[in-house]
């Protein structure tokens, strides 16, 4: 099974959300990092049939999508990053009525929508109104609608919005166990969130892949580029607004930190190992400066 | 007579492995497995769903409203019309018909007021396919409320082309526009195209009605009729054309263009 996009681009009259992509997408999950605005949810509903692409074409197993139509949406979950509930549904009608337009049987339906409830924990206020719910459990329910036809290709637009600690690693587990011979697609800016999961990494800049790879090969691209030193709590400020600082941490009056930079920033700094949120900060540190 | 002698099963092994298995062709083995990936794409193995089923598995959807409001503008009607009572019928008509057209945008396009238009979008029906099952539910229950409506007035003392005047006419003419507007603009025009309905449904009405009476006084009936009835017709068939177009329009769905790089 594999998803290939050729030439996948979309403009929006001279705006290119997502700029000439190619790759091919095989069974496992892949987290798809950017920053706001790098096309990544573009993406997302080029993949999903919900737009067309101005150029180039998207492909499952050869076939292209927008050809496969109804059969193609028929293998497909998806979650979008920002989405309403009709609010007189309660959790389980509108299960059944995502069922429904997903050309379930009302039978098998009803036993999946049960199941799910139960696997995000919603199964005890599966009759109350959606309107009640907090955050989190929306999120949680929005989760579990993608999975109702058991989709061969999963794709999940900042899925972890809401969600607490807890839910957090529940959901990271969930997505694990069901990820076996599927294609999974998780976008977030919440590195965190794909770092433990994540088979493959595709990070996006402005509607192009900047890296596609493992998270350990593809972390080694900034080797030496990542420093830690000790300095006093007053120089913070300072190197803060010199430097990209990806964690610090006070101890009496001295503070540690982990600078990102392509040269060593302070004598006192000695090389560390990158990770890949360290990855992250080095390729949108100046989105993450403008916001 | 001899009957000939079986192979054992070392000599099948040995004959096997004097004749090989001859090697495929790379491109008839990839265009077979080709063709049998297309083959389990295109099978059906959610079933089958008629029109009648999709309909029905809609109809439990609509908005809990939807349906008694419905029957309570006929509730209405009929209270005023047993009591032959032309002007309230008409009056009634004339408040209740933007509410019906109201209800209708509402209902097509809740998926844009709610934001469930992208969740929608991506699953097997997806929304062109929604709106069509919709419009279906909807334009029967409008065909029930209008016939019985029709029936009401004339109960009352109405003629035809009043009733085509004060209600068939601005219903359909402002259906249109609405499902016009929303094939044009989407999930980024939701609350204004129920607000555009209801103020132009309200003020053809109006319109109409404020006509002198004299305007009429030199044609008959007849002419009337087919004035009107004609007239609602066309608005009728523009309503259906603006209905068709937005079932079979492909994509439609309208997004604020990225706010980062050019």
């Amino acid at each position: 099974m594999e998803l290939q996009l050729e030439h996948l681009t979309k403009q929006y009259g001279s705006l290119i959300a997502v700029d000439n992509l190619n790759t091919t997408l095989t069974c496992g999950i892949y987290g798809l990092l950017g920053a706001n605005g790098s096309g990544k949810t573009t993406l997302m509903r080029l993949i999903c049939d919900i737009q067309s692409p101005t150029a180039g074409s998207i492909c499952y197993d050869g076939l292209d999508i927008q050809t496969a139509g109804e059969r193609y949406r028929n293998q497909l979950g998806y979650l979008p990053q920002d989405f309403g509930y009709y609010p007189d549904f309660s959790a389980y009608k509108f299960l059944m009525y995502m069922s429904a337009i997903k050309g379930l049987s009302k039978t098998f339906a009803r036993e999946r929508s049960l199941q799910l409830l139960d696997e995000v924990d919603l199964l005890q206020v599966k009759d109350k109104k959606i309107k009640t719910f907090s955050g989190g459990m929306k999120q949680r329910l929005g989760i579990a609608q993608a999975m109702l036809n058991d989709p061969r290709i999963l794709i999940l637009d900042e899925p972890t919005a809401g969600l607490d600690p807890k839910e957090r690693v529940r959901f990271r587990n969930l997505i694990s166990s069901f990820s076996h011979n599927k294609i999974v697609l998780l976008s977030t800016h919440i590195v965190s969130d794909v770092e433990y999961i994540a088979g493959h990494i595709l990070m996006m800049k402005k509607g192009q892949f900047i890296h596609e790879g493992k998270p350990d090969k593809i972390i080694h691209r900034i080797d030496g580029k990542v420093w830690e030193c000790q300095v006093p709590n007053e120089e913070v400020p300072t190197l803060r607004e010199r430097y990209t600082i990806s964690n610090l941490r006070s101890e009496n009056d001295m503070t540690i930190l982990r600078i990102i930079h392509d040269s060593q920033p302070l004598e006192s700094a000695v090389p560390a190992a990158p990770n890949l949120e360290d990855l992250y900060l080095y390729y949108f540190s100046e989105e993450g400066k403008t916001i | 007579m001899k009957t000939p002698q079986q192979p054992s099963q070392k000599q099948i092994l040995q004959i096997l492995e004097q004749n090989p298995p001859p090697t495929p062709d790379p491109h008839k083995r990839d265009a077979f497995i080709r063709q049998l990936t297309e083959e389990a794409l295109f099978m059906d193995y959610m079933g089958h769903q008629t029109l009648a089923e999709k309909i029905s598995s809609q109809i439990s959807y609509m908005s809990p409203w939807f349906f008694p409001l419905q029957a309570g503008i006929l509730i209405i009607l009929f209270c005023f019309s047993f009591a032959h009572a032309l002007q309230a019928v008409t009056f009634c008509l004339m408040s209740l018909t933007p509410i019906l057209t109201g209800l209708l945008i509402n209902e097509i396009s809740k998926s844009f007021g709610h934001n469930m238009w992208e969740m929608e979008a991506a699953c097997r029906y997806n929304l062109t396919k929604l709106f069509f099952l919709r419009i279906c539910i909807i334009s029967a229950a409008d065909f029930i409320v209008l016939t019985a409506a029709l029936a009401a007035f004339h109960m009352a003392g109405g003629l035809l082309w009043q009733f085509a005047c004060c209600t068939l006419l601005p219903f359909f003419l402002v259906s249109a526009l609405c499902l016009w507007l929303l094939q044009h603009f989407g999930n980024l025009l939701h609350q204004l195209v129920l607000l555009a309905a209801y103020a132009l449904a309200a003020l053809a009405e109006f319109m109409i009605a404020l006509l002198p009476e004299h305007t009429y006084e030199n044609l008959d009936d007849i002419t009337l009729d087919t004035i009107f009835l004609g007239a609602s017709l066309g608005a009728m068939a523009l309503f259906f054309l603006c209905a068709l177009r937005l079932c079979t329009r492909k994509y439609f769905v309208y997004t604020t263009q990225p706010t980062l790089h050019v």
